[in-house]
């Protein structure tokens, strides 16, 4: 768990508390339209280990946005999104109009809409990667007003983790059991993002809505943190700050049941992409991110490499056990 | 920029030092020390000096701490010295002064109860004489117990909260009790009760103080030019007296909304005194607590509380040396073992409590022995340990632990000497080991352990300070300081801090002017962010990750008697300071680097203060209004630019129009009635520029998460004020008196007018138009309690 979201929590609880104790709210009044920045969010995931052969997946994909101005959005359609290595190798981001490959299945389900966002996303039709880890990568983005945004990242390096065995992708956990992750470190990493997607949960919590998949994130500082407690270490934000119920959090601590599934991603990330994310400068009105994308707007462009594997739980799963188990 | 210090001053005004006093060669000392009939040294006695056969004093003076007082210059012939203490009988001495030669009097006062309107005003104002006769540099405001209770308080009487009405003081909001003097962050400030440091002295996050009104004496604040045994802190340094009592059973009591409280105070037996060796032993214990989670538990779970204990023992011995010991112990508890959250509640989208428990407090325990020398002066050996911590923990999640502490443990020893009627030399040593534990500790996630910053470190300090009269005209004082810190972790460093002052009397010293500069040095920061409006203090020491706060500061002031009968004093004081060292989060550290997390960066601050005060008459009080300019200047790491750019922007603190007015009138039939009015303009903030949807991107899936919690771009940094803050308090107290004792209550009405001062702004851009909204500061609040007082 991330100091930052330690600190979102504290001021989040004074706040509560002065609202509370207070209870004294100001009129509301309207203010002046706020400034008209485009807003960038590219993101460069390099994978490893995922697919045939020796080189890298790629996954690029771009959400642009303007600072919102009412309910009058803008989408910035008509960008040409370009992302280049040393080498002059070069991406280029296709438009996704209706977003549905590139926003989250949450987020459809939920209602997004690009019409109601104004985000408008990119991404590249390429899976395999024409950049190898540890490149400098350079981004350019142009509006069709002929303003320009630009920004670079430094990809970190390749690692690798030793003690997983894997068939297919795929490895076996006993139910109720701890599992030890480790992996190697990644030159040039600032964090390492920890996610899991988990299945087959009966959650059934006081309203009765039940939530058997569920998404859980950990951010461990600093590229000498190389290793976690699967799935004891996940839940500590989420209850913090999270849509799932205490029980089903609490549950994690117990491992998880037979006959669930998992699918674990740890990717390295780099200075750009844990500025953007790491929302250490909290205000009443929202929180600010650090960034990495100039010209004429702002925003993020940061790489990332990722190991995924599958994970299935049962006594008698055929696929090899993930690795050591946790005492 | 620092200042530079020419040393050729003090050289000199050491030199003048040494030179005979030709002039005093002629005339004679008559000095001594005023005893109660327990054997405790009496301070605030008037003295008086009379020639025979006259009925005007031709001099008067005032006992210090340990009884002392002295008339220097008295030319030979015979004298009556009168001694005048509030609930004592006068006593009168014939004495008679030599030509060179020194009289000495030991003048015994016995108890004499009185009840005068206006006597403890009176004494107030002999203080204020004594301070601007005794004072070269220092700007020093004290507020006695009394003045305390008549500022009105948000629930009952705050040390601290008096002081945010002293010129120079501001405050970031209504909320908090924490202060900052002249630019200097609240962390700025050296807190001491009864000499020993206490560290974030603040309950329920800064709204209340740890300091129960009913213990304090005095509250004394020093916001600029503090001679050179004072170290550790740039800005000011504030000191709390305990009261002691007076060596009879007696038992004050109060309640009010935020708690109840019991003071009691005593003497041992007389055998057991002797048994120890001791002339007089007092002493005086309380405790606080609130009780809102107590009376409403029937009803529901209130999972807050707070508590106090402290004491403090005095005993002299029958060779007239003091023993002294103070102790505290106190915190603050959030029990939510059974969960915070609000099943019923359809907001809260969480349909299951939140579990947490966060404790957080103060322990510091001292003690001195002081031996007064002949002549005035003292041998003072202290120790002390003075302790703040705070632990946070999720009962659901009983490996991940967030702790934070700071402890101080001091050994030290002052000498003063008064080698001659018109000189007096203070020098001290002192040792100082300070130790941090910063830590976030999640051992689930198995990613290494504790993360966070431990720390420790030496400081070394010695001190020599010259206070010197060459002529009634004129008052100096020259020192240096020298301070040694040697981190556990970073290289070692040494500063010389001089500190020079002078003042010059004018109009047969009904007024003066003053010029003092000095450089102070501090070893400890706090990484609290001052913008929001409650918070506790994350503490660590200088070392690799922090650097030292150095500051040079320079102050001139004129100062005033007026009125008849000198009922009024006045002060305009300039300064200026610069601040080398001062830290800030820096929000784009690389989590690799366990030193980057803060940057080091400077400051100034100039301003003015200027202070009317009336001691005399139905009507009392003051007028305080400080002028002052500060900023700060760090590299911008929001910036996201590397290299990254420098700005300069107001701190949160920079209000720069403060302006307190204080009243306390006597209504008769022992009513009492206290006033006070603010006016500051509003603190800076920095205005969100627009705000976009902060988008999470899953690199599991490599898909965003759309997340309609703003993201924002921020304008320029402290760019924008809230709107001036004023607000007017009032309070109402009516003692009634009894055999038995006191019972006083009261009724505080604080922001009578309800004016909405914003503690906040929330800005809202995703609406159409877009709003700002915001909460307010303290609203109009009625409060209630009282007081008993048993003897």
């Amino acid at each position: 768990m991330s100091g930052a979201r330690f600190g979102r929590a504290a001021a989040a609880l004074s706040v509560a508390t002065l609202a509370a104790a207070w209870g004294c709210e100001l009129v509301e009044v309207e203010v002046a339209a706020p400034d008209d920045t485009v807003v960038a969010e590219v993101m460069v995931l390099l994978t490893s280990g995922e697919a045939e052969g020796d080189g890298f997946g790629l996954s690029a994909s771009a959400l642009l946005q303007r600072t919102r101005r009412g309910s009058g959005v803008q989408p910035v359609d008509g960008a040409t999104v370009r992302i280049a290595n040393q080498d002059g190798r070069e991406v280029v981001l296709l438009p996704e109009p209706r977003g549905w490959l590139c926003i989250g299945v949450d987020s459809l389900q939920w209602g997004w809409r690009q019409d109601e966002t104004g985000a408008f996303c990119y991404r590249s039709e390429r899976t395999e990667a024409p950049f190898q880890p540890g490149d400098p990568l350079a981004l350019t983005v142009g509006l069709p007003d002929g303003s320009e945004l630009t920004g670079a990242s430094q990809a970190p390096s390749a690692f690798s983790m030793p003690e997983l065995r894997l068939a297919n992708g795929v490895c076996a956990m006993l139910p109720e059991t701890q599992q030890r992750i480790d992996w190697t470190p990644s030159q040039g990493a600032w964090a390492y993002k920890s996610e899991v997607r988990i299945d087959g949960l009966d959650d059934d919590d006081a309203d009765g809505v039940r939530a058997d998949s569920v998404h859980l994130e950990l951010l461990a500082l600093g590229r000498e943190k190389t290793g976690l407690v699967f799935p004891k270490a996940f839940g500590l934000a989420e209850y913090l700050d999270g849509p799932y119920s205490r029980e089903l959090i609490l549950s994690l601590r117990d491992g998880l049941p037979a006959g669930a599934s998992a699918v674990f991603a740890v990717t390295a990330i780099d200075r750009n992409w844990f500025n953007w994310t790491r929302n250490s400068s909290f205000t009443f009105s929202g929180v600010v991110r650090i960034p990495s994308v100039f010209g004429d707007g702002s925003g993020v462009f940061a790489t990332g490499i990722r190991r995924r594997f599958d994970v299935m739980v049962g006594d008698a799963v055929a696929a090899p056990a993930c690795g050591p188990e946790a005492p | 920029m620092r200042l530079s210090f020419p040393w050729a001053p003090v050289a000199i005004a050491s030199a003048l030092c040494s030179l005979p006093a030709a002039a005093a060669a002629q005339n004679a000392v008559v000095s001594g020390r005023v005893w109660s009939a327990e054997g405790t040294p009496l301070e605030d006695v008037t003295v008086e000096l009379v020639a025979a056969g006259d009925s005007v004093a031709r001099s008067v003076a005032h006992t210090d701490e340990l009884g002392y007082f002295a008339f220097r210059a008295v030319p030979p012939g015979a004298y009556v010295t009168r001694f005048v203490l509030l609930g004592y009988a006068d006593v009168a001495e014939e004495v008679v002064a030599a030509a060179g030669r020194r009289a000495e009097i030991e003048a015994v006062l016995s108890p004499a109860p009185i009840a005068l309107e206006g006597i403890v005003v009176e004494a107030e104002r002999s203080r204020v004489r004594m301070r601007f006769e005794d004072n070269a540099g220092t700007t020093v405001q004290d507020i006695s117990r009394q003045s305390i209770k008549s500022v009105p308080g948000v629930a009952e009487s705050d040390p601290l909260r008096a002081v945010e009405v002293l010129p120079g003081v501001t405050t970031v909001s209504d909320i908090s009790s924490s202060f900052n003097v002249r630019g200097g962050s609240a962390d700025q400030n050296l807190i001491l009760l009864d000499g020993v440091p206490i560290l974030s002295p603040f309950h329920l996050g800064g709204f209340f103080s740890v300091f129960n009104a009913d213990m304090i004496r005095r509250a004394e604040l020093r916001s600029g030019g503090f001679p050179a045994e004072y170290g550790g802190r740039v800005s000011s340094v504030l000191l709390l007296d305990s009261d002691v009592g007076d060596g009879e059973l007696g038992v004050d009591a109060g309640v009010s909304l935020l708690a109840s409280r019991v003071a009691v105070n005593g003497s041992l037996p007389g055998g057991m005194s002797d048994r120890l060796g001791l002339a007089s032993a007092r002493w005086r214990v309380s405790g606080r607590r609130s009780y809102v989670d107590v009376v409403l538990r029937p009803w529901t779970n209130v999972p807050y509380s707070l508590q106090d204990l402290q004491s403090v023992f005095e005993g002299w011995t029958k060779g007239g040396n003091r023993f002294r010991f103070t102790a505290y112990l106190g915190g603050d508890r959030l029990d939510g073992q059974d969960g915070l959250g609000n099943a019923s509640d359809p907001g809260d989208g969480r349909s299951d409590p939140f579990k947490i428990v966060w404790s957080w407090g103060n322990k510091a325990i001292g003690g001195s022995w002081t031996r007064p020398m002949t002549g005035g002066g003292a041998l003072e050996l202290r120790t002390s340990f003075s302790q703040y911590a705070s632990d946070l923990s999720f009962p659901d999640f009983e490996d991940a632990e967030f702790t934070t502490s700071i402890s101080e443990t001091i050994f030290g020893a002052d000498l003063e000497r008064r080698p001659t009627p018109r000189t007096r030399w203070k020098s001290g040593l002192a040792a100082k080991r300070a130790w941090y534990d910063n830590r976030i500790q999640d051992r689930a996630t198995g990613i290494g352990g504790p993360s966070g910053a431990q720390g420790e470190g030496w400081e070394l300090s010695g001190y020599s300070q010259l206070h010197w009269e060459p002529n009634p005209g004129w008052l100096l004082e020259a020192g240096a300081r020298v301070d040694h810190w040697r981190p556990g972790q970073g290289s070692d460093e040494t500063t010389t801090s001089p500190r020079l002052a002078a003042k010059r009397f004018l109009e047969g010293r009904r007024s003066a002017v003053r010029l003092s500069l000095g450089r102070y040095t501090q070893f400890l920061h706090s990484r609290r962010n001052e913008e929001l409006p409650l918070g506790l203090d994350v503490w660590l020491l200088a070392g690799d990750r922090a650097p030292r706060t150095v500051s040079d500061q320079v102050q001139v002031g004129f100062e005033r008697f007026f009125g008849e009968d000198e009922a009024w004093f006045g002060s305009a004081e300039g300064y200026y300071r610069t601040f080398d060292g001062v830290i800030t989060r820096n929000f784009a550290d690389d989590p690799n680097d366990p030193t980057d997390d803060l940057l080091a960066g400077r400051g100034r601050a100039y301003g003015l203060d200027l202070f009317v005060k009336r001691d005399q008459g139905a009507t009392t009080g003051w007028l305080s209004l400080s002028l002052m300019r500060t900023t700060r200047t760090f590299r911008d790491t929001r910036s996201g630019l590397d290299p990254q750019p420098e700005i300069t922007f107001p701190p949160v603190f920079a209000q720069e129009i403060d302006l307190d007015l204080v009243l306390q009138r006597s209504l008769g039939w022992e009513l009492e009635a206290g006033l006070r009015f603010n006016f500051s303009v509003g603190r800076p903030y920095t205005r969100p520029r627009g705000a976009y949807a902060g988008n999470n991107f899953r690199a599991l899936d490599g898909r965003w998460d759309y997340d309609d919690f703003s993201s924002l771009l921020l304008g320029p940094r402290n760019g924008d004020r809230y709107p001036s803050r004023h607000r007017l308090d009032v309070s109402l107290r009516k003692a009634m008196r009894w055999e038995w004792g006191r019972v006083t209550p009261y009724v505080s009405v604080l922001n009578l007018y309800n004016r909405k001062n914003p503690l906040f702004y929330f800005f809202e851009y995703n609406r159409n138009p877009p709003t700002r909204q915001g909460l307010s500061m303290t609203p109009l609040l009625p409060t209630i309690g009282v007081e008993m007082s048993f003897r």
